[in-house]
């Protein structure tokens, strides 16, 4: 067990201090997965550290301690305070790192890294007793032992990652600290990663405490689990309760903000943003975003109280009225709120189609608008009347020289049409190395394809691009993943806006440009006043990512290329932006690519998908249909391996390796790695079909 | 050790340097010579004879023979060049020295280049342990008094001039406290222990100038390679694995930093080589640099054409072998 | 004021090199002596005092003018080296950067084989050929022969790296055209570091020049604080013990060297707490 008493941790700054970790206490149990969630700065990684006893400058303990309950051999309890948790290092407690990727010593070979941490521990005094005990160890959990001669640099990034859960357990630690363990990784290496944590802590029963931002990975894996905000806890219960019963404004908040597939009801983000650590306001750090405030929420801090059974959380409001015996509104508000996320989904999303219907009747004019009377991704529509048409595209990148390099095909026969009377959002989906991102830079003349057709309004986008450039910037605008590297930080943001307004002959004048900047900006939620001037490091990331938007929506383009322009924003602002796609498809008629690897988002924003799998599309469709009833293997494969929240895995299924960098040449490219595969799959291409009215798939079961 | 794909491109990319450096310092050896106003091969000739006081005429006739050929300026330009390379790499006759008159110019150079090639390896090893010894502590100690210490020290000694140094040596070492020779002069012969010691002996102070000067640059680039290092996520994880800070820095630090400053010593051997040069005039040390400089106080053509010629040739070699040490230490070139 | 944020490396260093500025390119205006090099314009063998402020050389030249204007000379030829291989090498680095292509490695192999070849015995013997009637200018082009390739090395890996951001795409999504993102959006950057990379080079340029003086392969008319030491030590002031004679242009040496390499590294300790911040 791991008892946290009342701990307080801050990151001594010199001229100040950040209070990263206010106050906290819960204890981790035995036999259980404990997650504490957050956003990003709230303190959840500090708090590891500290429950890790690593605590060097500048972060230093202010108050509390944490301590470890064990039971001695003659079962009598033994306790291991904070500053002496660092003499049970990797024997009583073990850490699995983030970003397995950078965490290896590069230069030495594997099972050095497992000497020198778990040697000292084990006095065999024999490396090769202990290379064999380490090797037999790896195969319990289903790692192949050659990897103990490899360097870091030729293991995956998944393997990396199993790799340091075997390391961690390998002493049969009674706790396990994790922190992100699966951020960075794909999904389907997520999913068998969290499962292997899963078994683990099932065969062990020790305690596993796992830091996440990611609530579908709580929900997967986590028997209880704790939210903290701007360095509190506030609120820890089991996590089914946190899930369907969540009690603090916050988790309310947030749980309602999680877009789920199946369900269509508008989503809304926190407003605001999160206080500063170094100067916290006096009263709840929620209070600013709370749409229950009331005057004490500002003056005095809430406690936490029992809520439910082993449930509690930090709000006055659930203070003053179980006090009063009732505790009804916690409880008759989040169940509404949770009706509304759950049950109450297929209404609401009944109401998005009736209300505006238009997605679903754009499908149909879109129809009606061309002759060929489908969207389609076989390229095959009349070229004059698209907004965007591709055709036959593909992209070799050669990797290692000339005499030596093999090929990657990053793009294969990409056929995508996007008609121009009603505007689109398309979401490309996929894993890292789909080519969807090699997509997007074709699109925006980034990378030259090696094959095919891009066109705008059936013009050719590489002449395009040449004889009438400003009318390529003009048509094609993008916005990038992480909005600080998408503007200079040696130059404010507004200089961005004025270029593009006056380069591209939007506005005539400075003044004119001024004006229409104004209107962007406020078309985008901000303030002309309180953009202008700034340096990109003076903004949030939500913030810069709509100064970002709104440059892009000063062309009034066609096309906006987005490639994963939320991933680095976090949940509560999420979905802010992504509303922010939706309202302005309709307000300015930009039709949208949006490129990400997160299907739910996709789900939630987007008209169609397209599905990417070493630079073929394999499925495409509308968004509801390619979701809710994927048709192509490895589509189906993508969606069990997501988190999702409302749907528990089955930790029997067997997933295949994903990771394998080897590339087919002949048949269909997922044929290895398809439960359905046959003979004909490993020996000819598949060929992109409609199995069902305006859903095309690239697979032989449907042909 | 397997050859992979990766290993084989660095080999190659590694020779082309290689090729290049040496194509390049030797044509502009072969032009610049050719580049002047006016005649070399008559402008020595005539320096030559106003200062020695007699010449027999063939002697005279044999001379200009030999500087034509040393210029290699008979035949085609072409014929000339590539002539030119061919004694440079393949014959490595230079013809005759004229101050030490008719001993061939590559017997003197032989006799020269091991006492340069000696002095540089010495001290540049030297250097380059102590330098990045010193740099990684201070680097990775940073709040450590000492390691400021060492810092502000070095960033002081660092840009002090070799020859300054050398001047501070002589002086205090051989004028004011005469504990060393002015002059080298080697007693005994072989591998005698008489032998050895006098040449430790005579090379101590041009060693030591050289080694304090080389020191300072690798204490300051090591110092903040190793402070990056520091903050890396392995280093971070080292901390989690509950290894001590020595064993981090050893195990950790260290080796990474050490890469980078392996290809640095690679590019920084023909600056060393030209202060080696300096120095070894200084203390009138009998290597290449000295060789160089008779050579020029007594118009000794063929000579300064064939220790220089020589002396690029042997740094771009020098800069090669230290390459090729790369991929032995790093394992992302061996293994892909 | 502008240097408030400046480390207190970055200052002395500033301050002291400001200070042999005006020792080089001020005070000098106002030597009395036409030929500080001639030989005999004064009683030889001077201590300090009597008109001549430190004294006279060996030679008969007043020790204090001969190097004000030696360290004139050095500055000179330090700044016109630093200037044309900055220039060059920014220009090729920012050409080979942005070309890529075989150009780019063509351009690549070329300057890591400049860097390569050692330059020093290049140096001597052209000043053996020469005989030292080689002018300042000429002489800043010789060196910046040498010199530019690190500079060029360091801006191609810089504008490697900026190449690929997306800041540079943004800046060509507003409309800017190729020349306008290299003014603003990447030279920016490379000119923060061409400052440390412009210090670097006087500092070499005079390193190398007093190498080569002090052999006796400079120029040995006009004066440079590399040909003041060679004279001194030719003339054997340290057995004479004139300390004067040569520990002028020691100290001025030195002292230089340190101040350049003072603001060099606290510039960049400055640069690096700019992008910080």
């Amino acid at each position: 067990m791991l008892h946290l008493r009342d701990v307080s941790a801050r990151y001594n700054l010199l001229d100040s201090y950040a209070n990263a970790v206010d106050n906290v206490a819960f204890t981790v149990g035995d036999n259980e997965i404990f997650g504490i969630a957050g956003e990003s700065g709230c303190g959840k990684s500090t708090l590891l550290k500290v429950m890790y006893d690593l605590v060097r400058y500048p972060l230093e303990i202010s108050a509390g301690k944490v301590e470890i309950e064990m039971l001695g051999a003659g079962g009598e309890k033994i306790l291991i305070p904070t500053g002496e948790i660092r003499n049970a290092w990797w024997k009583c407690i073990s850490y699995v790192p983030q970003g397995a990727m950078h965490v290896m010593n590069p230069v030495s070979k594997i099972k050095y890294q497992f000497f020198d941490t778990i040697g000292k521990h084990r006095k065999t005094g024999n490396r090769r007793l202990l290379a064999k005990e380490i090797a037999d160890y790896l195969r319990e959990l289903e790692l192949a032992p050659e990897v103990l001669d490899a360097y870091p640099h030729q293991l995956s990034g998944g393997m990396r990652q199993r790799v340091l859960i075997a390391l961690a357990t390998f002493l049969s630690p009674s706790i396990i600290l994790a922190d992100e363990p699966t951020t960075a990784l794909d999904v389907i290496v997520q999913r068998s990663i969290l499962t292997m944590f899963k078994r683990v802590q099932r065969k062990v029963k020790n305690s596993m405490v796992i830091v996440s931002h990611d609530m579908g990975v709580h929900y997967q894996i986590a028997n209880r689990m704790g939210i903290m905000y701007a360095g509190q806890m506030v609120e820890i219960g089991p996590t089914d309760e946190i899930f369907e019963r969540p009690r603090h404004p916050y988790t309310q908040m947030l749980i309602a903000a999680l877009p789920r597939i199946g369900d269509n009801s508008q989503k809304e983000g926190i407003p605001g943003k999160p206080p500063s650590l170094r100067e916290p306001p006096p009263g709840c750090r929620f209070a600013e975003r709370c749409l229950f405030a009331k005057p004490e929420c500002r003056r005095a801090q809430p406690e936490m109280s029992i809520v439910g059974e082993n449930h509690s959380a930090a709000c006055f409001r659930l203070n003053s009225e179980s006090a009063g015996g009732a505790g009804l509104w916690g409880a008759g508000a989040a169940g509404g709120k949770a009706a509304a996320a759950h049950g109450g989904g297929r209404e609401a999303g009944a109401g998005r189609e009736a209300g505006n219907g238009g997605v679903v009747r754009a499908g149909e004019t879109t129809t009606a608008g061309q002759p060929n009377g489908k969207a389609d991704v076989r390229g095959s529509g009349v070229p004059g009347g698209n907004a965007l048409e591709i055709r036959g595209l593909s992209k070799q990148f050669r990797i290692g020289g000339m005499i030596f390099g093999t090929k990657i095909m990053a793009a294969e026969d990409v056929n995508i049409s996007m008609p121009a009377d009603r505007p689109w959002i398309l979401s490309i989906v996929g894993e890292s190395g789909s080519g969807k991102t090699t997509l997007a830079k074709m699109i925006l003349k980034l990378v030259e394809p090696s094959g095919g057709d891009i066109l705008l309004r059936g013009e050719p986008i590489m002449e395009l691009g040449k004889d009438r450039p400003k009318e390529y910037y003009k048509r094609v605008q993008p916005i990038f993943q992480n909005p600080f590297s998408a503007f200079s930080p040696r130059k404010i943001v507004d200089t961005y806006l004025y270029e593009t307004a006056l380069n591209l002959d939007m506005a005539a004048s400075r003044a004119d440009a001024k004006r229409m900047i104004g209107e962007t900006l406020n078309a985008v939620g901000l303030d002309r006043d309180a953009v202008f001037g700034k340096y990109p490091n003076q903004f949030s990331g939500g913030e810069l990512q709509r100064v970002s938007i709104a440059r892009a929506l000063l062309t009034k383009p066609d096309i906006i290329v987005a490639d994963e322009p939320v991933a680095m924003i976090d949940a509560s602002l999420r979905m802010n932006v992504v509303n922010l796609f939706k309202q302005l498809k309709t307000a300015y008629g930009v039709n949208f690519i949006y490129i990400t690897h997160d299907l739910s988002t996709a789900y939630y924003v987007s008209d169609y998908i397209a599905t990417m799998y070493r630079g073929n599309i394999i499925e495409f469709g509308r968004a509801e249909a390619v979701l809710e009833n994927p048709l192509h293997p490895y589509t189906q494969l993508l969606l069990d391996s997501i988190p999702k929240v409302g749907l528990r895995w089955d930790d029997n299924m067997a997933l295949p390796d994903i990771e394998s960098r080897e590339y087919q040449l002949a048949g269909c490219k997922f044929a290895g790695r398809c439960a359905f595969a046959a003979e004909s799959c490993r020996n000819s291409r598949p060929a992109m079909r409609e199995a069902q009215e305006g859903h095309w798939v690239l697979c032989f079961k449907y042909s | 050790m397997v050859i992979t794909v990766k290993f084989f491109r660095f080999l190659l990319s590694r020779l082309a340097v290689y090729i290049s450096v040496i194509v390049i310092g030797v044509t502009i050896v072969f032009f610049v010579p050719r580049a002047l106003p006016s005649d070399p091969v008559e402008a020595m000739l005539a320096r030559l004879l106003a200062q020695s006081d007699y010449m027999e005429p063939e002697a005279v006739a044999a001379i200009r023979g030999t500087l034509t050929e040393t210029f290699g300026l008979e035949g085609s330009l072409a014929s000339q060049y590539f002539g030119f390379f061919k004694r440079v790499l393949l014959t490595h006759d230079f013809g005759p020295s004229f101050s030490q008159y008719p001993i061939p110019v590559m017997e003197l150079i032989g006799r020269a280049l091991p006492w340069t090639m000696g002095l540089m390896m010495a001290t540049i090893a030297l250097s380059w342990v102590i330098g990045n010894a010193i740099g990684l502590l201070a680097g990775f100690r940073k709040e450590k008094w000492y390691s400021k210490a060492l810092e502000s020290l070095s960033i002081v000694f660092y840009p002090i001039p070799y020859y300054i140094v050398a001047l501070f040596l002589i002086i205090a070492f051989a004028h004011l406290i005469p504990i060393f020779p002015l002059a080298t002069s080697v007693r005994g012969r072989g591998l005698s222990f008489d032998h050895i010691k006098s040449i430790l002996f005579n090379s101590f102070l041009p060693g030591l100038s050289m080694v304090v000067v080389g020191t300072g640059w690798w204490v300051i680039s090591m110092k903040t390679l190793a402070g990056n290092m520091s903050e890396e996520d392995s280093v971070n994880f080292a901390r989690l694995k509950g290894l001590s800070e020595h064993r981090i820095m050893m195990g950790y630090v260290m080796p990474a930093s050490l890469l980078p400053q392996i290809t640095s010593l690679a590019l920084r051997i023909g600056g060393l080589f030209g202060g080696a040069l300096v120095t070894e005039i200084l203390f009138s040390y009998p290597g290449l640099g000295m060789l160089v400089y008779s050579g020029i106080a007594q118009n000794d053509y063929n000579l300064i054409m064939g220790a220089i010629s020589i002396s690029i040739v042997a740094v771009a070699t020098a800069t090669f072998i230290v390459d090729l040490l790369y991929p032995f230490v790093d394992p992302r070139i061996r293994y892909t | 004021m502008f240097f408030r944020h400046w480390n207190i490396r970055l200052r002395v260093g500033a301050a002291v090199t400001l200070l042999f500025l005006v020792l080089g390119f001020a005070v000098s205006s106002f030597c009395p002596i036409p030929d500080v090099m001639a030989w005999g314009s004064f009683p030889k063998s001077r201590p300090p005092g009597g008109g001549h402020i430190l004294g006279t050389t060996a030679l008969g030249q007043d020790i204090f003018w001969l190097a004000v204007m030696s360290l004139r000379n050095s500055l000179l030829l330090g700044l016109l080296t630093a200037f044309l291989s900055t220039a060059l090498g920014v220009a090729v680095g920012l050409f080979s950067g942005l070309r890529g292509g075989a150009a780019d490695r063509v351009a690549t192999l070329f300057t890591d084989s400049l860097i390569a070849v050692p330059n020093l015995p290049i140096l001597i013997l052209l000043g053996s050929i020469l005989k030292g009637r080689i002018p300042i200018p000429a002489l800043a082009l010789v060196l910046t022969l040498f010199s530019w390739p690190w500079p060029a090395r360091a801006t191609r890996s810089m504008t490697l790296s900026i190449r690929e951001s997306d800041f540079i795409s943004t800046a060509r999504f507003s409309g800017e055209g190729t020349l306008k993102i290299i003014a603003k959006e990447i030279f920016p950057f490379v000119s923060d570091w061409s400052v440390a990379s412009f210090t670097n080079a006087i500092l070499s340029a005079i390193q190398t020049e007093s190498g080569l003086a002090i052999i006796g392969m400079s120029s040995n008319t006009m004066p440079t604080l590399g040909t003041m030491i060679y004279w001194a030590n030719d003339r054997s002031a340290i057995l004479s013990e004139q300390w004067f004679w040569i520990g002028a242009p020691v100290v001025l040496v030195t002292l230089l060297f340190i101040a350049l390499f003072m603001t060099l590294s606290g510039y960049q300790a400055y640069a690096t707490m700019r992008r910080g911040k």
